[in-house]
């Protein structure tokens, strides 16, 4: 699993397109969505989004529903080799914490999620305005 | 051929000073004259202070103010030939340019038009605010804003020859650095 991290609006997934050059892939945006065998690479975006509409539930059951989702995804990117899961997740931290409570809680369960997936993935790259900085490899894990 | 440099940085992250200073040393090398091109508008007392810090931050040194809030390009005829310009900065530019309501398609051109004609006969530093590691607004201004913001960021950090990402006064080179020569 590749995990693409950076600041919205920053040029993530025009890296995608231009730098690992997916010949095709199958984009979801919310978890337990079945996955095809028509495709070799999965993309997952806009958890932020799928995090938003779930405000009211439980922070850490909604933690706990993203650790099983990446184990999944994982395990489907294990079947094959020439499968690949690319994350792309748009960093929140940053900032004066938000004034409405519904901002507040997609901040931290966003946070949470992204520290998960960067500590399961095998590469982590972080995109700023275009430019990349590898901040995990593979290489590192062994 | 000058060079451009863009620095991006939160606020008091140090940028104008790191700017001022590099300027600065080019100055002592070259004696070419120290631009300050200043982009904030002082539309209140908070705005008038701040102005005024980092005015009283260049006092004692040779540097020549132009204001120009908005209208971009009338800024190139006013720099001289060789010189050092500094620009403080593009997030205040393009508040104003949309307070004005101008058009996306006229700012990006502006902006580009400035940038490849003073690089030709002078060296650029750019100074623009990190605004977008924070929950993005679905709707309005800050919206509009947000993405016009990262649009002009990637596209800087495109042209330049150096792009430092400023971090409580330290200088991250993000691009063009000594990894980048070798």
């Amino acid at each position: 699993m590749h995990f693409i991290i950076g600041g919205a609006f920053n040029g993530k997934r025009k890296w995608v397109d231009e730098e690992l050059k997916p010949s095709s892939y199958v984009e979801i945006s919310e978890p337990g969505l079945p996955v095809t065998e028509k495709t070799d690479t999965i993309l997952f975006t806009r958890l932020e989004e799928w995090i938003l509409s779930q405000y009211g539930q439980d922070e850490d059951d909604l933690v706990l529903l993203w650790k099983q989702e990446i184990k999944r995804l994982i395990e489907w990117e294990n079947d094959a080799v020439q499968r690949c899961v690319i994350m792309i997740g748009t960093d929140q931290s940053k900032g004066i914490v938000p004034l409405e409570k519904e901002q507040r809680f997609t901040r931290d369960v966003l946070g949470w999620c992204h520290q998960h997936t960067a500590s399961k993935a095998d590469r982590v790259t972080r995109i700023w305005y275009g430019l990349a900085e590898e901040l995990k490899t593979k290489e590192e894990l062994r | 051929m000058g060079t451009v440099t863009t620095v991006i940085g939160g606020a008091r992250s140090g940028k104008t000073a790191w700017a001022e200073r590099e300027a600065l040393n080019r100055h002592e090398q070259t004696g070419a004259p120290l631009i300050y091109l200043a982009s904030g508008v002082a539309f209140d007392q908070e705005m008038k202070q701040r102005i005024k810090r980092h005015q009283k931050d260049r006092q004692d040194q040779h540097w020549l103010t132009i204001e120009q809030p908005v209208n971009l390009t009338d800024a190139i005829d006013k720099c001289p030939e060789g010189a050092i310009v500094v620009w403080d900065c593009v997030t205040t530019w393009l508040t104003n340019e949309l307070m004005q309501r101008t058009e996306k398609g006229r700012m990006l051109h502006d902006l580009m038009m400035f940038l490849r004609t003073v690089r030709m006969h002078a060296d650029l530093y750019i100074i623009s605010n990190e605004v977008l590691s924070e929950p993005v607004f679905i709707e309005g201004f800050t919206a509009v804003y947000q993405r016009l913001i990262g649009e002009v960021h990637q596209l800087l950090v495109k042209e330049s020859n150096y792009a430092i990402e400023m971090e409580a006064g330290l200088a991250l080179v993000r691009k063009g650095g000594a990894a980048d020569d070798s």
